[in-house]
């Protein structure tokens, strides 16, 4: 019995909130040897027993039992041998609760001592106390099942109705049961008094266990109660109304033959109050206090049920205690467990309430009709009204008109949309609200977004009752939403190519979307003067009295802002001194605070000012100023990006003006060959278009003479050149005309030092070369005529040096002639007049000597020449003048001739004399052919000769005789001076000149002239 | 009036002003010799009947603008150039300029002693016509502005009563303006008077319609 006890016990003290201190010993005892065998636990579970702690209890116990069996004795016996009550019962129950079965041996051993003290028989006794052990064994098994959740508080009915069903009760009628069984079996109690026997066992246990069991469970902590002053004393004025009426009850009023009913029902309205101020604690105390009063009175015989028999009067008042008793347990266990309710009720409705005031977002409940019937703290923060003014009233009262007629469409088609449990799971989930976004006005009527997620709300029934509404305030992430996506068309725009003024219209536009209230504006300078880049809202003579704003205008705080490139925040414009010029216009506007921030470049250049607008004074917070930062420096982007593409497309622009104007092809080839560009002059100088040039890059080459694509050399043309290259060729034209063209190619490298582009410049040169032609043709003409012209300078100068002398001679002879035939006396005067005539002619004879002296001493030009060259640069003089008269000339030069001293433009002039006296001769006799014949040749070791011949009809030898007097001429048109001179020259030079006819069969005239080899070259 | 006539002689060489200068004394021709055109154009003076001998080619300043020179300054004394070989572009501006005549060194010296008296005489002609001018505008000068009135009338070829007609007075009146224009002109003849009013630039009037 022990050792099967044993972990039933430890169950009950493990699953019990009181244990007690042995019982954890034992429990953890037993909880080490769980895996040991059963003998080795009964081993265990014996030291236990006798353990120290276990005898203080056990011998507790016994005394307590004994005592309380004298108590129970002291009320009166009740039929034989059986009393009336035994509180020893409850004291049992108890004793098994609180330290476990083990103390059984306690009852036997308080019976024993009940047996010596009081002279009862000690065999009854022991029955009695075997039947008071089972059934408080049983009633313990009951309370400890492990279903059966039963708590010592005694707080709740259903622990009140369990001690009472299973333990006084049932418990007690089958150890009473079993006792009463063993006392009529043992002859103690005769068989037909057993009954009787048995039912005043029962209810006196039942009583006990009811009455006694209880307060001592419950006032077990009674350390635990805290009773202010108040409190104690309504107790103890309570028990002495409780005392006061049960005495009176039972010893006063029982001397007066009043009616039953009334008297016990005088104790009801106590028990009531005790159970509902002090709960358990007073229940069992008045439960207790009534049941001794009673007892009492019975006993002796007073109270209500003093007029029945012992027994019945016994068992009557026992009943009525039972009762009693019960009733004030359970209306006791009523109200705290209504109270424990209250609390939990109270508390969690207190973290509700923290937990919706402090949630972030806002709640609202409405009811069917849409009526707030709560809102948070929260809600009420997010639009800015108080809680008074949406409470009672629809949401849509303080909602945008423009979203009023969404909620009404929201809420009318949700709200009877009652949730079928038997339609598919889509479908349901297609009427669920989802969440959705809402502009909305806020009471200071600045704008903000909500995020709305409502709930509704249904009964038990399934109809909708209303809803439960969250708002979340997304105006910040809208806000970065709107900013970044902004920021994105902005850029998007700029990349598209759009222009300026409407990307940063796109830029302002967007930054008033997300500043509620305000306008913004664009400022971009433009040479020195601040333009408005974009203003999308502003009023327009606004926007015209900004344009054009002085860089550095004091008056004007954008202007400021952009001429210190430091932030301009002017919170009220009617205060501000910048704002003095402006403050009409500002109230116009309706402008009353302009915030300005520079639009700074990345290299620090002030391109401009971003400038924000408010209607209203107002300071800047900090998200504000970032914000304005952020936009200043997109903005700036902006400004930057479009600047350099216009400044790379008006240089492109120039680029082209210039590549498409030039007369001369510009061209560019990529590495592989492939023209990338051509300027249109191809299309005059090739003859050929563009178009033709780039479906065929080849023609370009295949243009090219075909003598000078092999000059050029097929480096050139098959490849692209990797170094500067300068070429010049000829180009044939479709229509067969030619053209010089002069190619110059700059290979393009990149950093990597490749050539990836060649560009050039094709010069049309054919004017050019013809011009160069021309010139030098010109300027051989004009060597020839200066040549010739001076010549006939000289001639003409001799001339007018001899005219005068002769002139002069001439008149005085004249003179002198005129007076000897006038018959005159003054032969002194004609004498003069010869005498002059003299000196004159001698005049005339020094003039012609000093011509001679001045060729032959005139060697200031003289140098050293080769003679073949004079010869063939006096030829090539007089050719063109040759072929004309379609004569040809003949060289016949020695090389290797040595040179002579001479000077060049005399010598040439000789030989040109000679060649044009040979090329008239043959005209003269019309010789056919008309062929000159020039050879040079060394004459002996010391000079050189040269001749030219002609195959005219040669000369007579009269005429040989005077062809070098001055003067003396064949031809009609000549003056008869050319070989005089060139006589002279040749003389000059120590050298000699002559003629000579050919003898036939040859024909024609040879002059030779021979000069000296220069003594540099005999040395 | 009566001053004898001087041949200028201008050129540069020596040799050549002697000669020449000799060769017209021999022909009792009085001369004056200058070595350059500066000086002839410093010593010349206008009224000095004569002509001038002139060396086409000459240093600072050549003949031709010489001729230039005097024709600018309103001289209109004849000139005769002397060239060592002149060439027809050159002779035909200078004759075009109102050169006398054009000699090529050497000359005959009969040549150009006919020319030198030719040119004398074309001068002498030419100054005796400038003086009888300008008599016949002193005596226009004299006339009152009625009498040239009249007289312009007359050589208009108008008759006495026309006139009286024109200036509204009395025929009797243009006969008495007629015969005392006429006595102070010293014109005997209606044609002489004519000729006077040429001289004096009287155009004659448009006869009106």
């Amino acid at each position: 019995m022990i050792s099967t006890n044993q972990p039933r016990d430890d169950d009950s003290g493990r699953r019990s909130s009181e244990r007690n201190a042995a019982v954890d010993v034992n429990h953890s005892d037993v909880a080490r040897g769980d895996r040991s065998s059963i003998l080795h636990r009964m081993l265990r579970a014996l030291g236990g027993v006798l353990s120290l702690r276990y005898a203080q209890h056990l011998l507790l116990f016994t005394v307590s039992y004994w005592f309380t069996g004298e108590l129970g004795l002291l009320v009166g016996s009740g039929y034989e041998d059986i009393l009336p009550l035994w509180p020893s019962a409850g004291l049992t129950l108890f004793a098994f609760l609180v330290a476990g079965p083990r103390v059984w041996p306690g009852v036997l051993l308080g019976s024993q001592l009940l047996v010596h003290t009081e002279n009862v028989p000690w065999v009854s006794m022991l029955i009695v106390a075997g039947g008071h052990v089972v059934e408080a064994m049983l009633g313990y098994a009951a309370l400890h099942r492990s279903r059966a959740d039963f708590k010592y508080g005694m707080q709740r009915i259903k622990d009140v109705l369990m001690l009472t069903g299973c333990a006084a009760v049932g418990a007690t009628l089958i150890g009473s049961m079993l006792g009463t069984f063993a006392l009529a079996a043992s002859g103690l109690v005769p068989w037909n008094h057993a009954e009787t026997v048995w039912f005043t066992w029962w209810l006196s246990d039942a009583v006990g266990i009811i009455v006694v069991t209880p307060l001592l469970l419950v006032w077990r902590h009674w350390r635990r109660v805290r009773l202010d002053l108040r409190k104690v004393s309504e107790l103890i004025a309570l028990l002495g109304v409780v005392g006061v009426t049960a005495w009176t009850n039972f010893y006063l009023i029982a001397g007066y033959d009043l009616h039953l009913p009334l008297v016990l029902y005088l104790m009801l309205p106590f028990a009531i109050w005790a159970a509902a101020r002090f709960h358990q604690y007073g229940a069992t105390l008045v439960a207790m206090l009534v049941c001794v009063v009673m007892l009492w009175g019975t006993q002796h015989g007073y109270g209500a049920f003093a007029p029945y028999s012992d027994l019945n009067r016994l068992l009557l008042s026992i009943f009525y205690i039972a009762v009693t008793a019960f009733t004030a347990l359970s209306v006791a266990a009523l109200f705290v467990e209504r109270l424990h309710t209250e609390k939990a009720l109270f508390a969690s409705r207190e973290q509700f309430r923290t937990l919706v005031s402090t949630m972030n977002q806002g709640l609202v409940v409405q009811n069917k009709d849409g009526v707030v019937t709560y809102a948070n703290d929260r809600f009420c923060e997010i639009v800015g009204y108080e809680r008074e003014e949406i409470v009672g009233k629809p949401v849509t009262a303080h909602i945008d008109e423009i979203n009023q007629a969404l909620w009404l469409e929201l809420v009318s088609a949700r709200r009877f949309d009652k949730p079928d449990p038997y339609e598919p799971e889509a479908k349901r989930n297609a009427h669920r609200v989802r969440p959705y976004e809402l502009e909305v006005k806020r009471k200071d009527g600045r704008k903000i977004y909500l995020q709305v997620s409502p709930h509704l709300i249904f009964d038990e029934t399934g109809e909708p009752v209303g809803s439960f509404v969250v708002y979340t305030d997304i105006t910040r992430r809208r806000r970065i939403e709107t900013t970044l996506n902004g920021r994105r068309e902005v850029l998007e725009r700029l990349a598209m190519g759009a222009p300026l003024n409407e990307v940063l219209t796109i830029l302002a536009q967007t930054a008033e979307e997300t500043r509620a209230d305000t306008c913004c504006a664009v400022m971009v300078m433009q040479a020195g003067k601040l333009k408005v880049g974009a203003a999308p809202s502003l009023p327009e003579y606004y926007v015209d009295a900004l344009q054009g704003i002085e860089f550095g205008d004091s008056d004007a705080s954008c202007a400021v802002a952009a001429c210190t490139g430091a932030r301009m925040i002017v919170e009220d414009v009617l205060t501000h001194p910048y704002w003095y010029a402006y403050r009409r216009l500002a109230q116009r506007a309706g402008v009353r605070a302009c915030w300005s921030e520079p639009i700074v470049s990345s290299h620090g250049e002030i391109l401009g000012a971003f400038v924000m607008y408010h209607r209203e004074p107002r300071r800047p917070e900090q998200s504000d100023l970032q914000f304005m930062a952020a936009t200043a420096s997109l903005a700036a982007v902006a400004i930057e990006q479009r600047r350099k593409e216009q400044a790379l497309k008006q240089s492109e622009a120039r680029f082209r003006q210039l590549a498409e104007h030039i007369r001369d092809v510009f061209w560019m080839i990529d590495a592989d060959g492939t023209p990338c560009y051509v300027s249109p002059a191809y299309e005059r100088v090739w003859g050929r278009s563009l178009q033709s040039l780039y479906n065929n890059p080849r023609s370009w080459i295949e243009a090219i003479h075909l003598d000078d694509r092999k000059l050029i050399g097929p480096g050139y043309l098959n490849e692209v050149p990797t170094e500067d290259t300068e070429q010049e060729y000829r180009i044939i034209q479709p229509d067969g005309s030619i053209r010089w063209i002069r190619d110059r190619a700059f290979a393009i490298r990149d950093e990597a030092g490749e050539v990836y582009r060649v560009a050039g410049i094709a010069e049309d040169v054919t004017e050019h070369k013809r011009a160069e032609r021309l010139a030098r043709k010109h300027r051989d003409e004009l060597a020839h005529m200066a040549r010739l012209s001076s010549v006939g300078e000289m001639a003409s100068s001799l001339a007018h040096e001899l005219n005068q002398p002769l002139g002069a001679v001439a008149n005085y002879c004249s003179a002198a002639l005129r007076l000897l035939r006038s018959g005159t006396d003054d032969i002194e005067k004609v004498r003069r007049a010869l005498e002059k005539a003299t000196v004159q002619a001698q005049r005339a004879g020094e003039i012609i000597h000093h011509i001679r002296d001045f060729l032959r001493k005139d060697t200031r030009r003289r140098a050293y020449i080769g003679l073949n060259d004079i010869v063939r640069e006096a030829v090539r003089l007089t050719e063109p003048e040759i072929h004309q008269k379609r004569g040809s000339i003949r060289l016949d030069l020695c090389e290797g001739l040595p040179r002579v001293m001479g000077d060049r433009i005399q010598l040439e002039q000789v030989i040109l004399n000679l060649l044009r006296n040979g090329m008239e001769a043959m005209v003269h006799c019309n010789a056919v052919p008309r062929q000159l014949i020039v050879y040079s040749r060394f004459r002996d070791e010391r000079t050189v000769q040269v001749s030219v011949r002609d195959n005219g009809i040669g000369l007579d030898q009269e005429s040989l005789s005077h062809i070098f007097d001055p003067f003396y001429t064949t031809k009609s048109e000549g003056m008869g001076m050319g070989l005089p001179i060139s006589r002279s020259i040749i003389e000059a030079h120590a050298g000699h000149l002559w003629a000579e006819t050919l003898s036939p069969p040859a024909r024609g005239t040879v002059f030779h002239f021979t000069l000296p080899i220069s003594q540099e070259r005999a040395a | 009036m009566n001053q004898q006539p001087t041949v200028f002689l201008v050129d540069d060489d020596p040799a050549m002003l002697d000669s020449v200068s000799l060769l017209l004394e021999s022909a009792d021709l009085p001369t004056e010799c200058y070595s350059s055109a500066r000086k002839f154009l410093e010593a010349y003076r206008p009224h000095r009947p004569g002509c001038l001998v002139l060396d086409v080619r000459m240093p600072e300043m050549s003949g031709l603008e010489l001729q230039e020179t005097l024709a600018a300054r309103g001289f209109n004394i004849p000139i005769i150039f002397i060239t060592g070989h002149g060439d027809v572009p050159m002779s035909v501006k200078a004759m075009k300029a109102g050169a006398v005549d054009f000699l090529e060194k050497p000359f005959d010296d009969e040549t150009l002693v006919f020319c030198v008296q030719e040119a004398l005489a074309k001068d002498a002609r030419a100054r005796r016509i400038e003086a009888q001018n300008s008599f016949v505008a002193m005596r226009f000068a004299r006339l009152t502005d009625r009498e040239q009135e009249v007289m312009s009338l007359v050589v208009a070829g108008h008759s006495n009563k026309e006139i009286a007609l024109k200036l509204r007075c009395s025929h009797r009146t243009v006969e008495v303006h007629r015969s005392r224009l006429m006595a102070k002109m010293e014109a005997h003849t209606l044609p002489e008077l004519v000729s006077m009013a040429a001289i004096c630039g009287l155009d004659t009037p448009q006869t009106e319609p």
